[in-house]
């Protein structure tokens, strides 16, 4: 299971199994070559015609002649076999994607009743369930990567939240989160039943009042941005050579580098831009000085400036990346969420987006952005943003299975960048088109381009300022 | 007649070359197809998907043996034509 990855999105109701679509590209070129084997073999039937009766070697001719009505024959049925075939195959991908929509619209109806009565029932302990849920988050978030055996009671929570089913029920109780505070208020549920099944009008009010309550707390405050650049390579790296190499391109924990900046110059002597940011560094509620913390990850989620998003943003900048520089952009987890809002800004050329992990379901990006965003169906981060609901990028889907993750000692691996970096690997050998449409944008991009310089940046957040931090790049 | 009979076996000698460049195209293709160890689905849709994928498979084989006969009789013709000619 851990191997299989599954394709959808990207324009098409179709889903499946990276094998399926495979076998389905696989037999249309079949269709394709026996059509073209028929005309082949009409067009040679043609070359000896019947001028050559009587000549010695007319029974030979004949017997070839024979042999090729048959094998115009055979292509026909076999080009009718292998158009059924990827017809049937075609057709149980978008049954099997329609059936998945019905059962998610279900499953999101069913879960906002339930809510709104969790909502009218648990209303009084409501002050008791944020208190518990602000020591309960950076505790358990808080130890992703660490090792589940430095504390006893992270091994079973680490099987808990390493579950398909809680990434499942996360993503419903997100887009439910409204319905829970309607009866946590004793307001009437909505009668619209489209404000429910769309679900994510929800989700950023919800987020904002998560913020809100949490801003009387001094918690989840955004603050001014300070970026450095922290070094430089004039030697760097080739050109990415696909999806996992992209990946191992994203400044990991072990370097308080958060955003790599590649830049490339074209045959035509103009410069274009490869963009790399890293995940969440910090889970707590704040305050801390690390842009990538949860405060950007509300903020990123609900719509609104994330931390992140500035320091990206300034890096880019002091880059020399402007409004016209085309650029591709690859983040993991919260990175996935600020290339993704960077997209959907319009402030830039954005030519790509490769995402890995990363709760962007609400971003609003451009069709035309070609996209590909890798999620692991147990991982609960992606869920974090709810339903796709703005944007159709292809997903490419892992289950990364119980045994691999019970053989990774670390706490939440499932959304670490070394587990998707293997999804990342199978990816790359995907013959699945869709991906194949994004891979070949990305090629064309760096198509002749020679990588001139590699930079990495640094970002602080302003309230921990002192005489020896880095000076502002802006 | 010589010159006719040339031309004829220079034919022949032809639709041998493109009949066996043919079937070479149709096993390259056939190499590609799906393999039946890469299952699509799981369950009794399988063995449909396995059953109708083997005929695909073998229809391949037939045409590429059809071709193979037609590119030998061919070239059998282009030898007594060119034999005939020649003597």
């Amino acid at each position: 299971m851990g191997d299989v990855i599954v394709i959808s999105g990207g324009g098409s109701v179709e889903v499946g199994t990276d094998t399926l679509f495979t076998a389905v590209a696989a037999l249309a070129r079949a269709e394709t070559e026996l059509a073209a084997g028929m005309g082949e073999v009409a067009s040679i039937e043609r070359l000896v015609g019947p001028s050559s009766a009587g000549f010695p070697g007319f029974g030979p001719v004949m017997a070839a002649d024979l042999e090729m009505d048959a094998a115009l024959l055979t292509l026909a049925r076999a080009r009718a076999s292998a158009a059924a075939l990827a017809t049937a195959l075609h057709g149980a991908a978008t049954a099997y994607g329609e059936a998945e929509r019905v059962t998610q619209t279900t499953a999101e109806q069913v879960a906002a009743g339930i809510a709104y009565q969790l909502g009218v029932q648990l209303a009084p302990f409501t002050p008791l369930m944020i208190q518990l849920g602000r020591r309960l988050w950076p505790a358990i978030l808080g130890s992703a990567g660490s090792s589940s055996g430095s504390s006893p009671w992270l091994a079973p929570i680490k099987l808990l939240v390493e579950r398909r089913d809680s990434a499942f029920v996360v993503r419903l109780a997100v887009m439910s989160a409204d319905e829970f505070g309607t009866g946590a208020l004793r307001l009437p549920l909505g009668s619209d039943p489209s404000h429910r099944v769309a679900g994510d009008q929800g989700l950023s009010t919800s987020i904002a009042a998560i913020r809100d309550l949490g801003r009387t707390d001094g918690l989840l405050q955004e603050t001014p941005i300070i970026t450095a650049r922290s070094s430089s390579d004039t030697a760097p790296q080739a050109i990415p050579t696909g999806w996992a190499d992209r990946a191992g391109r994203i400044p990991d924990k072990g370097t308080t580098d958060q955003v790599r900046i590649d830049t490339y110059e074209r045959p035509d002597g103009s410069k274009s831009y490869e963009v790399y940011i890293a995940g969440t560094r910090d889970f707590g509620l704040g305050p801390d000085d690390q842009p990538w913390d949860m405060t950007s990850n509300l903020a990123g989620i609900e719509g609104s400036e994330a931390g992140s998003i500035v320091a990206v943003e300034n890096a880019m900048k002091e880059s020399g990346i402007t409004g016209d520089s085309p650029v591709l952009i690859t983040g993991h987890s919260q990175g996935g969420l600020v290339a993704a809002r960077i997209a959907s800004s319009g402030e830039y050329n954005v030519k790509g987006l490769f995402t890995l992990g990363a709760p962007a379901a609400q971003s609003a990006v451009p069709a035309g952005v070609p996209w590909i965003a890798l999620e692991h169906s147990n991982d609960i981060v992606p869920a974090l943003s709810g339903r796709w609901a703005h944007s159709d990028p292809v997903i490419v889907t892992r289950d990364v299975g119980p045994l691999e993750l019970a053989r990774d000692p670390h706490f939440f691996a499932v959304h670490l960048l070394p587990e998707y970096e293997k999804t990342a690997a199978l990816t790359d050998v995907s013959g699945d088109p869709r991906v194949g449409a994004v891979t070949r944008s990305f090629d064309d991009f760096t198509a002749g381009a020679t990588p001139v310089l590699s930079e990495y940046y640094t970002s602080v957040r302003e309230r921990s300022v002192t005489s020896d931090s880095p000076p502002a790049a802006r | 007649m010589n010159a006719t009979q040339a031309r004829s076996g220079a034919l022949l000698e032809m639709q041998a070359k493109r009949l066996e460049l043919l079937a070479a195209r149709l096993e390259e293709v056939r190499r590609r197809l799906p393999h039946l160890s890469q299952l699509v689905w799981r369950g009794p849709a399988a063995i449909i998907y396995g059953v109708a994928l083997e005929h695909l498979m073998t229809e391949f084989a037939r045409a590429h043996q059809q071709l193979a006969l037609a590119a030998s009789a061919s070239r059998r013709a282009a030898a007594l034509v060119m034999a005939t000619t020649n003597g």
